[in-house]
């Protein structure tokens, strides 16, 4: 019986991080939401264009951990966001828990003020869901 | 168009091509041989690609480490597809091969339930950590990498491998898991 719970606990975990990077990419210009693991293993995610994911998994880790430690040189806490900027639009990065991170990509449409909101608010719903998982 | 390739690449195809025949003579080595010690190669591993990656990259460079030795990991499994013929016995024992003779280590296969996806595979006499002991948690994540690339090939489909035994922790072998996801 413990285990049916387990499994369907689990189950609801992963429709509910789902819903999460659903409703992320029904902002205007989100093209992608993904949740990376410590080992840069896309564990969840979301998009509509062709990603290779395990290059964009591997990216997410070393781009945050190198600005972890850029934030370090100079004396600053912990990174809470990294954001790229590029001709494109724009790659944000956030640890949601253990080395877990959120990934955000959008086009050049996106409103950065409002997707940094919403990413920050996303991050304890998500923190709380893989304290299940 | 030709995509131009990096001194890296040229350098990686040269090594990879002669790894995959067979062929470990060197030109230039004349009075040295193709051979180094281990702890040189461990300098690689746990300095280069270890402690200085770790300084730069903070916890990213377990990621790189570990997606590294995935790339190998599925070099290796695409080398051997072929004659292995979706034979996951054939593949795995021309691994094995592959391993030994390239030093990796002994390869093992502990566990494979194709039923759940999970495989176990131990590494005995693991280049990357022979020698080392006192570390906290296992630490061969190049090897991890590998093991899960090699199972990643054979089913072309997503892995997460993990080490959850390690020689420098204490254990007398290395054990990675390996779940299809």
């Amino acid at each position: 019986m413990s285990n049916v719970t387990a499994i369907d606990s689990r189950k609801k975990s992963v429709d509910e991080i789902d819903r999460v990077l659903r409703n992320l990419m029904n902002l205007q210009g989100v093209t992608a939401a993904a949740i990376v693991d410590r080992d840069g293993l896309v564990t969840h995610i979301r998009r509509n264009f062709e990603i290779n994911t395990d290059a964009l998994g591997v990216s997410v880790q070393i781009v945050f951990g190198a600005a972890s430690k850029a934030a370090t040189h100079v004396n600053h806490r912990a990174a809470d966001i990294v954001i790229c900027e590029n001709d494109d639009g724009y790659v944000l990065l956030a640890p949601i828990m253990s080395g877990i991170m959120l990934s955000l990509v959008t086009d050049d449409d996106a409103l950065l003020g409002r997707v940094r909101f919403e990413l920050k608010e996303a991050i304890p719903s998500l923190k709380r869901l893989f304290l299940n998982y | 168009m030709r995509q131009h390739k990096s001194d890296y690449q040229i350098a990686q195809k040269k090594i990879l091509d002669s790894v995959l025949t067979g062929e470990f003579d060197i030109e230039n080595r004349k009075n040295l041989g193709p051979l180094v010690p281990i702890r040189l190669f461990q300098i690689l591993r746990m300095v280069a690609l270890g402690s200085n990656l770790e300084d730069m990259l903070g916890d990213g460079s377990q990621a790189l480490v570990y997606h590294s030795g995935q790339s190998l990991g599925q070099i290796l499994g695409q080398a051997v597809m072929e004659q292995a013929d979706k034979n996951l016995e054939v593949y795995v024992s021309q691994i094995e091969q592959l391993c030994k003779k390239l030093s990796i280590g002994l390869l093992i296969p502990e566990t494979i339930d194709l039923k759940s996806g999970l495989f176990e595979l131990r590494v005995d006499e693991c280049v990357s950590c022979a020698g080392i002991d006192g570390v906290s948690s296992p630490i061969c994540h190049f090897e991890a990498g590998m093991v899960g690339g090699i199972i990643k090939t054979f089913f072309d489909t997503n892995v997460k491998a993990k080490e959850t035994k390690c020689n420098a922790l204490g254990d007398d072998t290395c054990l990675i898991q390996v779940k299809l996801v």
